[in-house]
């Protein structure tokens, strides 16, 4: 390792000379690498910290677990919301500057380096690298050529995996609607680390005079590894600044059958309203969720369109209460007239002009629906009626009047009464009275989900559809200029530390001066398997 | 259905095949015979077959969109896969079977506790829950913190071999048994009872039971086992005080008391386990799925201690048969560093996924969280190696360090902080 270090153009920056006046110094702290151990550290303990003290909780719940002093200083300290403090921004912003200072210091060096990379070895060349092997082969030219290729040959794998790589791509570029950075950041980039493999490296082949050398320069661009990373974070940082200067994290409660343009926006954008308002529908809990209005620091902000909520409907897995799937129609809303429409589920947000509606939660209005019937008569005439509970309607061209005496939205008989299970349409029932021109047709409940144990409906057929406009759509509302330079970040990060700890720059030299070879090698990381590569090398022109 | 049989019988059989191979490997600490490494080689792999097809079959049962790591049983299987799996290709790749008995232990762990988990049944995923992004989450992951383990059991096997002495080990096992124990149990130490969650079945499914009205559940006190415990506890803090004695005084007999005191609490234990599985079953109202975590907690303590003793009764030959220091240095920093890239495309994914599912790719849940402190302790870890030019012991202490925070980011967070992860407590 120790010899490693001292060739390895990485080896930390030594201070500058005179390291006289303030940014001189400061100049130094930022590139050392101590203060990147401080700064991992640091933000280590601290983010602790704020996974134990409850984040963005209500000023009760905080009554309730810490004493007034406790608060005040906790709240002095931003502690209650800390991931969004100066100072931990500060830290933030101390450990980019860090990264900057040293890519900026080492960077040239590398690069440097790599310039200075000689395709041939010179006499005495060789015993500057920690691999050396001298052999007497015959035909020697020939064999370390052949040799050498078959090194940098690749493999039937790296075949295979350019094929599921492609494929891969294919597919998902059909099934996802990627815009173009979307496409960078999920396509692109990791298809570029395919490419490098298939083309680690080419071999150099140079004759001087009676002597010819071979040179393989393989992933060089591994040494650059550690600096792509290095951008990928800072661009991943600028990505989310950019997102938090410029978008807003909004939620917005629609009622079936209504429409909204406010939008409930808190006003320290670095918050997001999502966790308190989520947690719920995650966790499969059925309370409502906590009111969003109940945070201070939150205003209104107008939509330039408004949405109009055509339905919301839950659907669950046969014979459980596991819910299968949320869902909203939307309908947007420009100046009065229809502008688009699409129903959202989890995991399937509505985008109007870059602003995303992600299906989040959902609860009751409190206020009485409309039971919504299809009604097919003797005739075969389909119809759909709509009542609120308590409600009479006329089947059109007949006698017949239906009176919905009562609804619950999940029957169950407890002690001998009917009662709701839970506020879910899970097993919804309706209590209907039919008349025929004043004498009784049929009473009794009608049951959707147990047919068999419904009420007999005369001639008619009820479809019971919806209880619609009881229910109201709750979405996360999010506007982020800088989300796609984060996912740039992000797939330049998982490259950049691929690049770097998959592979290592291996360099080999021969130099063959009729049936003498010198065979010379270094490798920057992963000793072990590079020697077990050079001896193979050897073994193989001994043979 | 029939599928879903084979593949529960393929897992059954997956686990047999890693007992023997744990027990294999263990034995192979001792008298390193060919048969008995080539044996637990050929359990392992057996076992690794059988995940692996149970596992498709599985998938194949549950439908394309549904992969068989969604819930906790199924994670803690594709763990054990995974844990197995990277093991088997390291040893494959260096001939190095010493590192099994390390190893396979916490794969077979996970196995025992998925095999616990009463709700084996493929489960139809919730709506958050269906999204690509989140089952590649989950595959990588599995590998990453597969790796992880490996590369905690290769800085664990430097340090023995680096001879720290066992006491430090001692106070170690007594340390991480005493706090797993006492992260979910804490309330025996004050009013000397253990509890477990009434549980009720609903849709063929088992759910805990609340106090009307509250978010509180109704717990049911288990007989006996809180005295147990107790003696555990107890047991757990007579060790450290006596290791400790002895790092200081250096008395013989002070470090023939603490191994007793090891041994009596690896019995208690085992007492206190054995105890628990019969009253749970024979009280109806609470199952193995009641308190997971804190069956898990125990199951992970006390097989910290058994391994602990048959490595201190074995030692000298036991630090004969390690291989060299520098070569388990470099594997520890192998592993992690192909353990690093592909952690970071585990939040990545995640991050992504949650931007989907919501609209926001990172919101400081507590998972989230404290994946970014596994990140950054592993980030320590290589920069201080390949910058600073550490190695050896400092940088085994950063990959342990590193292992118990991402098994806390796996399990710890659930049990002790909620956050939107909570889907995956049961």
């Amino acid at each position: 390792m120790k010899k490693e270090q001292t060739i390895s153009p990485e080896a930390p920056g030594k201070p500058s000379e005179k390291s006289a006046g303030f940014f001189a110094s400061l100049y130094d702290a930022l590139n050392s690498i101590r203060l990147t151990v401080f700064l991992f550290i640091i933000l280590g303990v601290v983010s602790i910290v704020g996974t134990i003290i409850e984040q963005g909780a209500t000023p009760e719940k905080y009554a309730q677990s810490y004493s007034e002093g406790t608060i005040r200083l906790f709240n002095a300290l931003g502690l209650f919301d800390m991931y969004h403090t100066p100072w931990f921004f500060g830290l933030l912003l101390l450990l980019m500057l860090n990264l900057i200072v040293c890519t900026i210091e080492r960077l040239p060096r590398v690069w440097r380096f790599a310039k200075g990379i000689k395709p041939v070895l010179d006499e005495g060349d060789e015993k500057k690298h920690p691999f050396m092997e001298t052999l007497q082969v015959d035909g020697a030219t020939e064999k370390v050529e052949q040799a050498f290729r078959k090194s940098a040959r690749f493999s039937i794998w790296i075949m295979l995996l350019d094929v599921t790589a492609v494929a891969l791509a294919v597919f998902f570029t059909m099934i996802y609607d990627l815009n173009f950075l979307e496409f960078v950041s999920f396509i692109i980039i990791p298809l570029g680390y395919v490419a490098l493999l298939n083309f680690p490296g080419k071999l150099i082949r140079t004759e001087r005079e009676d002597t010819v050398h071979f040179f393989l320069n393989q992933w060089l661009v591994s040494r650059f590894g550690v600096y792509i990373t290095h951008v990928s974070i800072l661009t991943i940082f600028a990505g989310a600044i950019v997102g938090n200067l410029f978008g807003f994290k909004g939620y917005i409660a629609i009622p079936e059958g209504r429409t909204d343009n406010q939008m409930f926006v808190r006003q320290n954008k670095m918050i997001d309203t999502v966790s308190a308002s989520m947690r719920g529908l995650f966790s499969g809990k059925k309370d409502a969720p906590a009111d969003p209005h109940a945070n201070r620091d939150s205003e209104y902000k107008t939509l330039p369109f408004a949405i109009r909520c055509d339905d919301f409907s839950i659907s669950y897995y046969p014979n459980t209460g596991r819910p299968k799937d949320y869902t909203s129609d939307l309908v947007v809303l420009r100046d009065g007239q229809e502008e688009t429409r699409k129903t959202i589920e989890v995991n399937d947000p509505l985008v109007v002009d870059d602003i995303y509606f992600y299906q989040s939660n959902y609860g009751q209005t409190g206020r009485p629906g409309l039971v919504v019937f299809e009604v097919t008569a003797p005739n075969g005439d389909t119809r759909e009626y709509r009542t609120p509970p308590n409600g009479k309607f006329r089947i059109e061209g007949t006698a017949t009047d239906v009176e919905v005496v009562s609804f619950v939205p999940d029957f169950t008989i407890v002690r001998g009464r009917v009662t709701s299970r839970s506020n879910e349409l899970i097993n919804p029932a309706v209590y209907l009275r039919a008349t025929d021109g004043g004498k009784s047709l049929f009473t009794g409940w009608l049951l959707p989900k147990f047919p068999e144990h419904s009420v007999e409906t005369g001639p008619y057929k009820f479809a019971f559809k919806d209880y619609w406009g009881w229910q109201y759509t709750g979405l996360q509302v999010a506007y982020d200029p800088g989300v796609e330079v984060v996912w740039i970040g992000c797939s330049l990060l998982v490259v950049g530390l691929m690049i770097s700890f998959f592979h290592s720059h291996q360099r080999l030299w021969a130099r063959v001066k009729g049936d003498h070879v010198v065979l010379s090698g270094s490798t920057h990381k992963n000793r072990m398997a590079f020697e077990k590569k050079f001896n193979d090398l050897v073994q193989l022109l001994k043979e | 259905m029939e599928l879903f049989k084979i593949s529960q019988t393929l897992f059954n059989i997956g686990g047999i095949a890693f007992v023997i191979a744990t027990i294999l490997y263990v034995i192979y600490l001792g008298p390193r015979s060919r048969v008995v490494g080539n044996g637990a080689t050929g359990a392992t792999v057996i076992g690794v077959l059988c995940l692996t097809v149970g596992m498709a079959l599985r998938w194949i049962d549950a439908g394309l969109s549904h992969p068989p790591f969604t819930n906790l049983y199924e994670t803690l299987l594709f763990f054990s896969w995974g844990i197995a799996l990277v093991y088997a290709v390291i040893e494959f790749k260096y001939k190095l079977k010493i590192a099994g008995a390390f190893v396979l232990p916490i794969s077979l762990a996970a196995m025992g506790i998925a095999s616990l988990s009463p709700n084996k049944e493929i489960e139809p995923l919730v709506p958050a829950l269906q999204s690509a992004w989140l089952h590649f989450h989950v595959a990588v992951s599995s590998v990453a913190y597969a790796a992880f383990v490996v590369a905690f059991a290769f800085s664990i096997l430097y340090l023995l071999k680096d001879r720290v002495p066992m006491e430090v080990f001692g106070i170690c096992v007594a340390v991480v048994g005493w706090f797993s124990m006492s992260v979910t149990k804490l309330s025996v130490l004050t009013d000397g009872v253990f509890r477990m969650r009434q549980m009720v079945l609903e849709h063929g499914k088992l759910y805990p039971v609340f106090h009307p009205g509250t978010k509180t559940p109704v717990e049911i006190e288990i007989p006996d086992v809180g005295t147990v415990f107790l003696i555990i506890f107890g047991l757990y803090v007579l060790t450290m005080v006596l290791y400790a004695l002895y790092v200081y005084m250096k008395q013989e007999n002070l470090a023939r008391l603490s191994l007793w005191a090891m041994i009596a609490s690896f019995v208690a234990q085992s007492a206190a386990l054995l105890l628990l599985l019969q009253r749970i079953k024979s009280i109806p109202q609470v199952s193995m799925q009641s308190n997971p975590y804190e069956i898990t907690m125990m199951f992970i303590s006390w097989g910290t201690t058994l391994v602990f003793l048959i490595v201190q009764f074995n030692y000298s030959k036991f630090l004969e048969a390690l291989p060299q220091k520098k070569l388990l240095d470099n594997l520890s920093y192998k592993t992690i560093m192909v353990a690093f890239p592909l952690m970071t495309l585990v939040i990545v994914t995640g991050a992504i996924w949650a931007n989907y599912a919501w609209g926001t790719y990172w919101s400081w849940d507590p998972k989230e969280t404290w994946s970014l402190i596994s990140w950054l302790v592993y980030a320590l870890y290589l920069h201080a190696r390949i910058t600073i030019g550490w190695h050896g012991r400092r940088t085994a202490y950063i990959s342990i360090i590193g292992f118990a925070v991402v098994l806390f980011t796996f399990l710890g967070v659930n049990i002790v902080l909620s956050g939107l992860h909570s889907y995956a407590s049961g």
